[in-house]
Order: C-alpha cells, then sequence, then structure tokens
C-alpha cells in the first residue's frame, strides 16, 4: 500500500553550488563597497546607512541567484517483500507431532500469523513462491494454508535466490521471508560447511540483496539414522585398493551400535559396527575393496531401520562403479630357456600397458654350473610368495613350457584354479616337452584348463602345418570382428615346430586351430572357466612368426597380432573390445543429461565411421525407458545424449551388428539424496540471514521481527513544480522600495 | 667266469649302453633346442668358430637347463633366410672382410630389428683389427648410424647366469664390451678378447688355443662369459626384473 505526500523546498536555479560561489563573494563585495561609500555624517546616520546599504547587498545578490520553490508530489512505499516457501522433499517429513510434516507445520504458523502477514501486505507487495530444485513458482497463500503444496524434488535455496534476483532484475530488490527447514544439499550447504563466502554463490547472496528472515518448522520431534556418501571415486582400477568414505548420522536417537553393510548387487562383501553417541552424531567410517573384476559394478550400503525414524530411505545409498584395467599385470614361468619364452617376453616388455614378471628355470637339478652359488646370479624360485600370496595381483599366468613337479608347485594350484573361476583371471599354457606332464593332471588345474588329459601329453618335433575351425574363425582370438574370417593371415604364417598330442576337449573347451593333417589334432583351445578365461597352445613354436617370418619380407606383425588379440580376451581387456560404451558423467542431478559415447572400431582398432549403433536406456525398475539410433562420426565415435528422469540407477547398453556392450551405469540422483540428512538445519539458516542481515527463528519463537522492513519505505517522485522568486514583481518591488528609502534618508540628511 | 661267459657278458652291457644312448639321443633330438649358428665373414675361417660354438653348446648344455644342438653349428651368409631361424650368431674374424652389399645389409637390418642378436668377435688377439673395425662401421651403417655403447658392468648380459664384472677370452685386451642397443635390447656386441678363440676345441676335444695370460682360470670365465651371451639372447633383461622385484610386487599392493 502506497502512501502519498506533498513536499515543497526553496531552491536557486543557478544550482547550490553556485549559489555559495557567487551569492557569498558578491554579498561580501557590496557590503564593502556601500560601507566605504558612506559620507562623514554623525555615528548614528552613518550605521543606519551601512546596515542599509548591506540588507540591499543581500537581497541584490539573493535575487541574481535566482530563488525558486519547487513543489514535489512523493508516492511512499514500503520494501517489497518475497516469502519463499520450501517445497522440497525433506518439507514432507513428517516430524512436527502427530503425523504432520514440516509443510504443514509451516501452514498451520501462517495461519496463526494472518494478521501480521496482512499487517505486511497493506504496507508492501508482497509475493509468493514455492521453492524446489532451486526454482521458483508462484503461489497463493491459500495453497499453503489448505496443505495442497506436495513436498518433492532437492533443497537448493542459493539457486532458488538466483532466480528470485534474476525475477526482480531491473527493479527493488525484494527482502525475503524465507519458511524453509534448511536441509540444503546444494552449495549453500557446501559453502556453509566450508566457511566460504556466501556471496560468491551467485547474485541471489549478493551484498546489494535485500534482508533475509528464515523460519524453520520445530526440530524437536526428528528421530533418524542414515548412512550417506563422503566421498568414493566413480573409477576403480582393477585388484586394486579402493577407498569408500561414508557418513553415518543419528538424530533425535540415544547411544547406538550400527552394522554397517556393504553389498554388491544382492551379495553381501563387507560389515563394519560403528558406535554412535548420542544423537545428533556423526561417524565417518571407511571400506576397503579390491575390484576383481572389470567393468561396471553397483554397490550399496545400509543401516538398519530403526523404530520412529522419520526418514527410511536414507537407511541405504547405492554407488556405481566403473572398474577399470590400469596396466595388464603379468605372471611369466617359462620352464626351459627357449626361443618361444624369450620372443613371448619381449611382446610383453614391449607392451607398455604390461607389469611383466619372469621367471625363467635356468638350471634344473640335472645341470651342473661348474661354480659356487656366489658366483651364480641364480636365486630361489619363490614359490610360495608368487602363488601363495600374490597370485591374485596378476591378470594373466603363462605356463610355458613349465613343469611344476620339481618347484612343489602343485600344491598352490588350488590357488591357480580359484583365481581363474572366481576372481577372472587369465590363464595361458603353452606348450614345449616340459608341458602338460603328469600334474597338469591334478583336479585342480584340469577343471580351469581347455583340454583333457588321460596321461600326460606326447611331443612331436616334427613341423605343424595347421588351420583354423569353423568356431576358430569367429572366435575373438582369431577374428575380433566375429565375422571376418581369419584365415588370409592365418595361412601366411609359418607352420609350426613341435607339438603335444594326446587331449581329450572338456566341456566347454573350443578347438580355434587344428592340424591340417588328416589327425586334426587340436593345436589351440580356448575356454571359459567361471569368471576367467583360460587358452591351450600345444606347441613351443609360435616365436616362429616373429623372426623367422621375417625372412622374405614375411609380416612380422603377425606374431604381434596373434598374441595381443589372444591377451586381451583372456584377460578381458575392455580397451581390446572393438565397441566400447563410456561417458564422463554417472552420478546426475535432476534435470542433468549425460553424453553416452560409443566408439567403434575396425579389427586393426582404427576408428570405424559411419556404424550404426542401437542404444537403449533401462529404468532403475527393468523397463526400458529410451532407445535410439546413432551412428560414430569420423572419429569413429557414436554419441547420445540421455537424460534420466527419475531417481535410481539407469543402463545404458549399445548394440553394434550383433555384439551388445554394456552396462554402462547412471545414477539419477534421487529424494535419498535430499532426505540423506533431513534434519532442520538452523545453524545454515542462520548463516544464511545473517549473510543478508536479517534474523533466523524457529516456528516456535513467533513471527519475526520485520520493524526494519517497515522503515526501509522508500519514495517516489509522481509530479514536481517549479516556482521562480526572483521574477516576481514583489521582489522587484522590495529592492525598489530600498532603493528609494536610501535616496530619501540621503537627500534628507543633505547628501546630494 | 670263463673267458667266453665274459664275452657274453660284455657284449650284452654294450649292446645295453648303445641302446640306452640311443634312447636318450632320439629323446633329445625330440626336446625343442637352440641352435647356435656362425655369420659368414668373407675370407675368415668359419671352420674354427663352428668348432668354438660347439664346445659353447655343449658347456651351455651341461651347465644350465637349455636344451642345445651340440652338433656342428651353420655357417650362414647374410642374405641366407634360415639366418632368420637363428635369433643368435656369432661374426668372427680378423681381416677385413669388405662388408656386405646391399641386399646382405637388407637382410641384416631386418634381422637385427626383428629380434636378432650378432656377437662380434674379433678373433686377432690385438683387439682392434680391421675386421672389427669394418664390422662395427658396417653394423652401424645398417642400423642407421648407431652408435656403439659400452655395457655397464652391472648390464643384465653380466649377470644373466653368472656373475661377471667385465668380459673375457683368449686374450684381454680389453674390460669392456660394447654393444649396440635397439629397443632395450643388445642387437650387437661387439668382443674384443677373441672370446671364441677361448672356447675352441682341437679334434681330440682338447682345447685348442692356449689364453693369456690368465690360463685356466681366464678360460673358465671366457666359457662363462659365453653362457652368459647365450642366456641373454634367450631371456634378455630378465635379469633386472628380479633385481626390482620386491619394488613391483610392492606396487602391487
Amino acid at each position: 500500500m502506497n502512501e502519498v505526500l506533498e513536499r515543497t523546498s526553496l531552491i536557486f536555479e543557478v544550482g547550490a553550488t553556485r549559489a555559495w560561489l557567487y551569492g557569498v563573494p558578491g554579498v561580501i563585495l557590496l557590503s564593502v563597497l556601500g560601507i566605504l561609500s558612506v559620507p562623514s555624517l554623525s555615528r548614528r546616520r552613518q550605521a543606519v546607512l551601512r546596515v542599509l546599504r548591506v540588507l540591499l547587498a543581500i537581497t541584490l545578490v539573493l535575487l541574481a541567484l535566482r530563488p525558486a520553490l519547487r513543489k514535489e508530489r512523493l508516492s511512499v512505499s514500503a520494501a517489497p517483500l518475497a516469502v519463499l516457501v520450501d517445497a522440497s522433499g525433506s518439507m514432507g517429513v513428517k516430524d512436527q507431532g502427530d503425523g504432520t510434516s514440516r509443510l504443514d507445520g509451516l501452514a498451520a504458523w501462517t495461519a496463526e500469523h494472518e494478521d501480521e502477514l496482512a499487517e505486511l501486505a497493506e504496507g508492501a507487495v508482497v509475493d509468493l513462491f514455492a521453492v524446489t530444485d532451486g526454482g521458483l513458482r508462484a503461489i497463493d497463500l491459500t495453497e499453503l494454508r489448505e496443505g495442497k503444496l506436495e513436498a518433492a524434488g532437492a533443497t537448493d535455496l542459493a539457486s532458488a535466490l538466483d532466480a528470485l534476483a534474476e525475477r526482480y532484475a531491473g527493479g527493488r530488490r525484494p527482502a525475503v521471508l524465507l519458511l524453509s527447514d534448511g536441509a540444503d544439499r546444494g552449495p549453500l550447504a557446501e559453502a556453509v560447511a566450508a566457511g566460504a563466502a556466501l556471496e560468491e554463490l551467485g547474485p541471489g547472496l549478493s551484498k546489494d540483496g535485500g534482508p533475509i528472515w528464515a523460519v524453520a518448522p520445530s526440530s524437536g520431534g526428528f528421530a533418524d539414522l542414515a548412512v550417506d556418501l563422503a566421498a568414493h571415486d566413480p573409477v576403480a582400477f582393477l585388484r586394486t585398493e579402493m577407498t569408500v568414505r561414508l557418513r553415518v548420522r543419528s538424530r533425535g536417537l540415544g547411544r547406538l551400535s550400527v552394522p554397517v553393510s556393504l553389498f554388491s548387487g544382492d551379495e553381501l562383501l563387507q560389515v563394519k559396527s560403528v558406535d554412535l553417541p548420542p544423537s545428533p552424531a556423526e561417524v565417518e567410517l571407511t571400506f576397503v575393496l579390491e575390484p576383481v573384476e572389470v567393468g561396471e559394478a553397483s554397490f550399496r550400503v545400509s543401516v538398519p531401520r530403526r523404530s520412529g525414524e522419520a526418514v527410511v530411505s536414507n537407511n541405504e545409498v547405492r554407488f556405481p562403479v566403473r572398474v577399470v584395467r590400469d596396466r595388464i599385470r603379468v605372471l611369466q614361468v617359462v620352464g626351459r630357456p627357449s626361443w618361444d619364452g624369450r620372443f613371448l617376453r619381449e611382446l610383453f616388455k614391449r607392451d607398455p600397458a604390461v607389469d611383466l614378471i619372469s621367471f625363467f628355470i635356468l638350471r634344473s637339478a640335472w645341470d651342473s654350473p661348474e661354480a659356487d652359488v656366489h658366483e651364480l646370479s641364480l636365486i630361489p624360485f619363490p614359490v610360495d610368495e608368487l602363488f601363495g600370496q600374490k597370485l591374485d595381483g596378476f591378470d594373466l599366468i603363462v605356463f610355458q613350457n613349465f613343469n611344476f613337479r620339481p618347484y612343489r608347485i602343485e600344491r598352490h594350484l588350488g590357488q591357480v584354479r580359484r583365481h581363474v573361476e572366481e576372481r577372472g583371471g587369465g590363464l595361458l599354457v603353452v606348450g614345449g616337452d616340459l608341458a602338460f606332464a603328469a600334474d597338469y593332471l591334478g583336479e585342480d588345474l584340469q577343471s580351469v584348463l581347455p583340454v583333457q588329459l588321460a596321461r600326460p601329453a606326447r611331443w612331436s618335433s616334427d613341423e605343424v602345418r595347421f588351420r583354423p575351425t569353423e568356431v576358430g574363425k569367429r572366435h575373438p582370438v582369431l577374428s575380433p570382428w566375429g565375422g571376418t574370417d581369419p584365415t588370409p593371415w592365418l595361412s601366411e604364417l609359418l607352420p609350426l615346430s613341435g607339438i603335444q598330442t594326446g587331449f581329450g576337449l572338456p566341456p566347454g573347451a573350443e578347438v580355434l586351430l587344428e592340424t591340417a593333417d588328416s589327425d586334426r589334432s587340436p593345436l589351440l583351445v580356448a575356454a571359459e572357466r567361471g569368471k576367467g578365461r583360460s587358452l591351450a597352445l600345444l606347441s613351443d613354436g609360435s616365436w616362429r612368426w616373429s623372426l623367422p617370418m621375417a625372412s622374405g619380407g614375411g609380416n612380422v606383425r603377425s606374431y604381434e597380432r596373434f598374441w595381443r588379440q589372444a591377451i586381451r580376451w583372456l584377460i578381458r581387456d575392455e580397451r581390446s573390445s572393438l565397441v566400447v560404451l563410456e561417458t564422463e558423467r554417472r552420478r546426475l542431478s535432476p534435470g542433468e543429461s549425460a553424453e553416452v559415447r560409443v566408439h567403434v572400431r575396425e579389427d586393426d582398432y582404427s576408428p570405424r565411421p559411419g556404424a550404426e549403433v542401437a542404444l537403449r536406456l533401462v529404468g532403475p525398475t527393468g523397463e526400458q525407458l529410451e532407445a535410439a539410433t546413432a551412428t560414430t562420426e569420423e572419429d569413429g565415435i557414436a554419441r547420445w545424449t540421455v537424460l534420466p528422469k527419475n531417481p535410481g540407477l539407469h543402463v545404458v547398453w549399445a548394440r553394434v551388428g550383433d555384439r551388445e556392450v554394456g552396462p554402462l551405469h547412471l545414477e539419477r540422483v534421487d529424494p535419498a539424496g535430499e532426505l540423506a540428512d533431513a534434519a532442520v538445519n538452523l545453524e545454515l539458516l542462520e548463516s544464511l540471514s545473517e549473510h543478508a542481515e536479517g534474523e533466523a527463528s524457529e516456528t516456535g519463537d513467533g513471527f519475526p521481527d520485520l520493524r526494519r522492513l517497515r522503515q526501509e519505505r522508500r519514495s517516489r517522485v509522481e509530479a514536481a513544480s517549479l516556482h521562480p522568486l526572483w521574477s516576481t514583481w514583489w521582489a522587484f518591488g522590495l529592492l525598489a522600495v530600498g532603493l528609494s528609502f536610501e535616496w530619501w534618508l540621503r537627500r534628507r540628511w543633505g547628501l546630494a | 667266469m670263463t673267458v667266453t661267459r665274459r664275452l657274453v657278458a660284455l657284449v650284452v652291457l654294450s649292446t645295453c649302453v648303445l641302446t640306452l644312448s640311443d634312447a636318450v639321443a632320439q629323446r633329445s633330438r625330440q626336446r625343442p633346442v637352440v641352435e647356435l649358428a656362425v655369420l659368414r665373414a668373407d675370407g675368415e675361417d668359419a671352420d674354427r668358430s663352428r668348432r668354438s660354438l660347439r664346445a659353447l653348446a655343449a658347456k651351455v648344455a651341461r651347465r644350465t637347463s637349455v636344451e642345445m644342438t651340440t652338433t656342428e653349428p651353420p655357417v650362414l651368409g647374410a642374405s641366407d633366410p634360415k639366418l632368420f631361424d637363428h635369433p643368435l650368431v656369432f661374426l668372427a674374424g680378423s681381416d677385413d672382410f669388405g662388408g656386405w652389399n646391399e641386399a646382405d645389409s637388407d637382410a641384416l637390418r631386418t634381422y637385427l630389428t626383428s629380434g636378432g642378436m650378432i656377437v662380434l668377435d674379433d678373433a686377432s688377439g690385438k683387439g682392434d683389427s680391421a675386421f672389427r673395425e669394418r664390422a662395427r662401421a658396417e653394423l652401424s651403417r645398417i642400423l642407421g648410424g648407431r652408435e656403439f655403447t659400452p655395457l655397464e658392468d652391472d648390464h643384465a648380459l653380466f649377470r644373466s647366469y653368472y656373475l661377471l664384472q667385465r668380459p673375457w677370452g683368449r686374450v684381454d685386451v680389453s674390460d669392456v664390451l660394447q654393444g649396440l642397443v635397439l629397443d632395450g635390447r643388445v642387437a650387437v656386441i661387439d668382443s674384443r678378447n677373441d672370446l671364441l678363440g677361448a672356447l675352441e676345441r682341437d679334434a681330440l676335444g682338447g682345447w685348442a688355443r692356449p689364453v693369456h695370460p690368465g690360463g685356466r682360470e681366464q678360460r673358465e670365465r671366457a666359457l662363462r662369459l659365453g653362457v652368459n651371451l647365450v642366456l641373454y639372447a634367450l631371456t634378455l633383461d630378465y635379469k633386472e626384473d628380479l633385481v626390482h622385484l620386491p619394488l613391483i610386487l610392492e606396487r602391487r599392493r
């Protein structure tokens, strides 16, 4: 409501500065001249004339400064006020007694203080907004009073204040009456926690903004036990420890001892117990994991529900982790130095992505070095250390022409089996006369080998010609794309020298190469074994695809190509995939999208432009939400932007031809994030109000003192008029009378 | 026991021994083996090198787990395709052999860059023969001007089997081995002390040449260097892995 006032003021048309600049010296000059020019008369008459001349000088100068009267009509108003009602998810928490929510409590509070609000509306423009997800929505007071506001979305007060500043841009910034629980999860909470300057958060909290009075619902009845992520890396390295830091909070509960459980999918991985002092309490704990599988993993941490908890959705938290391989860790054990062992070692060493430990058995029990031990560089084979303790640190174990018996490794073969079957390790056995000896017959190793031994294998040093089987032509070891017949490049390879025979094929084994004679003996056999894979090359002559191939201009890269494909298949190396699915952002806020990129490569790993990619987005409950097709560009990458609308863990799959890759996990931050710590945060509201020169209180404290708001009235000139005083008849008459009176006196006192 | 019975017993025993040795030899032929070879240098006595390498192969087979071919090693020309079946070859001589033509040079370049290794052995006993000078210049040219560099005494070659501090041979004119290194691998080794001369056997199985000045002990060290050369060719810098093993394992944690 506005008030109209009239105001009149005296001004000088020449301006105040000029009035002083010219007026004072003018009066002094004219007065001095007038006084000095008074003739010799009696003292009384001289005084009369001097006073008269000073008055005339003042009058003359004043008129010269062009005095005028300015009359104004003013419209006076109080400051505008924006009432922001927090309608985020946390305002639906029913902790206000008798099952009423915080929004219900604030509705009751507004009804209770209807008169004060009405009084505010009389002296100012009052706008009402619901605030959620950092945005504003104009509402009516009755919407709040009648409980029609729905509590949903996240609390982001800083963004909401920015939106308010934008809405009032160009006009007077309003004062704010903020009705909120302060359970902020946005930048304001982070800034307050860090003690950072709030004005840097955005225009909504700049220093030229209006004051903020905050009113919070009562905080007395809130009871909650919650677990929340403090820090975790969305990307972890295979078989490398990753740390997940969590916070367990209790509010409104007594002293507690709480079990905290970590799950991978539905599998319980670890349980830790935390002791919480009486509320409010917060304890950090750390889980240390060692991912054993490359790819996408989804973890879940939970604490048990307590009776009387206001929020139960924050009793568990989920987080996706992408497990990648930083290096390929290879253990190569060579039973006897040979060219085959040397060239495979050299191939491993040339690959910067490989961490290699080689062991060559340089001396057997029958060899005589003819030297003292201290003259030899030989060290004992650290069997227990490597096979008993460190085996899990390797991605790939290579037994190359190796017999276990002299080294008592058979007691660790169970560990090798578990490494393959349970931890997803790769096992490569390369032939030679020492390999596939009696110890290979044991149950532990036999269960992960791709070949079946009835007795120790037979060795022949004959030249071996070979060909791919039908399975081999499609298998990733020989044909990464599955559809490209590897026969042409395989036919260029030299025959091998030496082969082991006498094998059967266990279930699940696939012969990829066989001898080209009528026996069709297996030469290269592959098998999936539990989570891992195993491959057997029943010859020690593959080195002939290296240096000997160079003779006559053969392709020496064939050796490298064969083994790289084999190794990548063995360890399920995602970098070896010809279709790779990736994104940069995996945790998405509401309204935030993610760009999914699909890399498609040719057999030789060069980018494959123009490939059709079918993509689909699957929601948290398993239903397909969206599907699209995209085409790879010149860089071999197809791009797809997805916007998960509902909270929860989403999954993206991509298909190129008959090859499907995925899952790629995207987590849309859910209301559990809003409710992760849903306690009324009066401290945050106090910090906010203090910054904005207002005050914070709870509903029980009554209506805030907004007198300052009423005092911050602002006037606006609606009309103004100017009335000159120097150009009036009476001003001229006054000057004329004064001069005439002096002239009359001078005549009377005998002066000419 | 009568003489007849003794003769019968001797024949039976001899037959058994021969049969057994045949079986052992047959089995040995069935194993994957490593064969050394001589790289021919025009005008040089390749037979001398063959005898030396045969002796070296026998020592390697006896002292290490490596299965070696102990027959006379082949002598191969630079353009011989069979050169590529032998990742380790020895080139020995005393006189200027005139170098290699373009085809030979191309073949040697391919051989060395594809994983082959050449041991250059100065047989002159002086360590600075025309042979050595020519061979070094030619091999350096073939590898694009790459220069020989000294191999430090902690190089993997000096501890690939025996722990050695320096090179040895029939003479002792140099305590340094030099090498041409390709991708971290020594592709050419330059030995000045006539290593093969210290290993050469005569027709009766005795040492063909005296060793100066260290005599028997020096010959033993030369033998050990020969063994190390073969083991280095077969295992490369594997011993450097072991040095760093604790560190590598610790890093895995």
